[in-house]
């Protein structure tokens, strides 16, 4: 036997039907929104954390000034021995005042070579605090929606290191020509800026066993100095732990928060990273 | 025997009649998280360029970035975007001018100066229904407040001759 189909109450089903997509929908896109929102915002936060971390690497400009220091003493130490070698050949007695001032010379450059090593443990050690302090007062804070919340924004891990192809700010100078005719035929500057590269040993000719190294420390150019500030991540160069002796110019930190769904435990992390170029050095030499 | 004609028009009705006002308040509420997301955009780009820069013209800095935001988008129901002012300029530390011995002279050898802007901006929004559940006024304003460190490095310079 064959029944007719009750019509009544479709519409209201198919209308409810609808509505409950709609809503779905909606809720769907404010927790998806909530979320890149939220993103963006800790983006912002980063940044602002790797500006302030990148700025306190060159605090006083004191790169800057480091970089200065090692340039003086290699001219120092040049010089000495150029004069050491004339005394030997035209005032043999005048000879060990000379050589007296070219051992306090490269005395004083191995004294620089360990405060170098000190002012980077002192710069790491900076960094650690920095992250300590951030890490314990921003500890839960941040809910997006009912049954979804980001919170324990915390940074998860800094590398330090420098931005690739950035020169020192260390200028070559003609004060000392045949020095100068020395740096310019090795790969030690820049031939368009005239700017000593960076992480690069600029050995001396005859006092080799010294090391100088120049940290990329941004030139300040026609009194134009370069602040600190947000740069891509794809030109950070991380410094390995065994070149201490590298002064970090950059740094790159890695943050997270924590994403609960529903009210639980963990879900996941919401993680993203900011990278920053330190201040410039604002002494010029050009 | 009752009539089935014109059952389904009146479930239609009473379905619209209930879900309109419905997806108004949906409507509105997008307006509003739209706007309140834009208004955190428009705050964190200001703030981000008043601290670029020499501090004492961080004002002029934000208020530029704000003003290119409003020129190019403009809505009836999102009223523009507003600076507050004051912007909270917070110096920690700066170059400090010294006396050369030589000349005799003022000046500063440079360096970074750091510290931190706050700006916050505010925003109206005109919605259709939902101000009446909330306050009742209209437009609703919403209001973002950022902060970003002092990007300036201070160039070295003659400040001013000794008197």
């Amino acid at each position: 036997m064959i029944t007719a189909r009750k019509s009544s109450g479709n519409m209201t089903v198919l209308m409810s039907l609808v509505f409950g997509i709609v809503v779905a929908v909606c809720v769907i896109g404010l927790a998806v929104n909530s979320l890149f929102f939220q993103r963006t915002r800790d983006q912002h936060e980063a940044d602002a954390v790797a500006v302030t971390l990148a700025g306190s690497l060159n605090a006083q400009n004191r790169l800057g000034q480091f970089n200065e220091l090692e340039c003086f003493s290699r001219e120092l130490i040049y010089v000495d021995r150029t004069q050491f070698q004339t005394c030997l050949e035209r005032e043999p007695i005048m000879a060990p005042l000379a050589n007296q001032l070219l051992d306090e010379g490269r005395t004083d450059q191995r004294l620089l070579e360990n405060e170098r090593r000190n002012l980077g443990q002192v710069m790491a050690k900076d960094v650690r605090e920095f992250v300590h302090q951030f890490n314990q007062q921003a500890q839960s804070r941040q809910t997006m929606l009912p049954w979804l919340s980001a919170n324990n924004f915390q940074i998860q891990q800094v590398k330090l290191g420098k931005i690739k192809n950035v020169l020192s700010n260390i200028a070559l100078s003609d004060a000392i020509p045949d020095l100068a005719r020395f740096d310019a035929e090795q790969p030690f500057v820049d031939a368009r800026s005239r700017l000593y590269k960076a992480d690069v040993d600029v050995r001396l000719p005859v006092d080799s066993d010294l090391n100088f190294e120049f940290a990329a420390v941004p030139a300040c150019i026609k009194g134009t100095c370069s602040p600190a500030r947000n740069t891509n991540e794809d030109v950070f160069w991380q410094y390995a732990r065994a070149s201490a002796h590298c002064l970090p110019t950059a740094v790159q930190i890695i943050c997270g928060s924590d994403v609960r769904v529903g009210g639980g435990e963990t879900s996941g992390k919401l993680q993203l990273r900011s990278t920053a170029i330190t201040a410039g050095a604002s002494a010029s030499d050009m | 025997m009752r009539r089935r004609n014109g059952q389904s028009l009146i479930e239609v009705t009473v379905g619209i009649v209930i879900f309109v006002p419905i997806f108004l308040v949906l409507f509105d509420l997008s307006v509003i998280l739209f706007a309140v997301q834009q208004n955190e955009s428009v705050c964190r780009n200001a703030v981000q360029s008043a601290a670029s820069g020499d501090p004492s013209e961080a004002k002029s800095r934000a208020l530029a970035v704000i003003e290119q935001h409003n020129r190019s988008s403009h809505s009836h129901l999102v009223g523009g975007y507003r600076l507050n002012e004051p912007i909270e300029v917070h110096i920690t530390s700066s170059p400090v001018p010294v006396q050369d011995i030589i000349t005799e002279n003022m000046v500063s050898a440079g360096g970074p100066v750091t510290g931190t802007v706050t700006a916050s901006t505010e925003v109206d929004v005109k919605p259709f229904v939902v101000q009446a559940v909330y306050t009742g006024k209209s437009p609703l304003t919403f209001r973002s407040k950022q902060s970003f460190p002092i990007k300036y490095v201070l160039a070295p310079t003659m400040v001013a001759p000794r008197m």
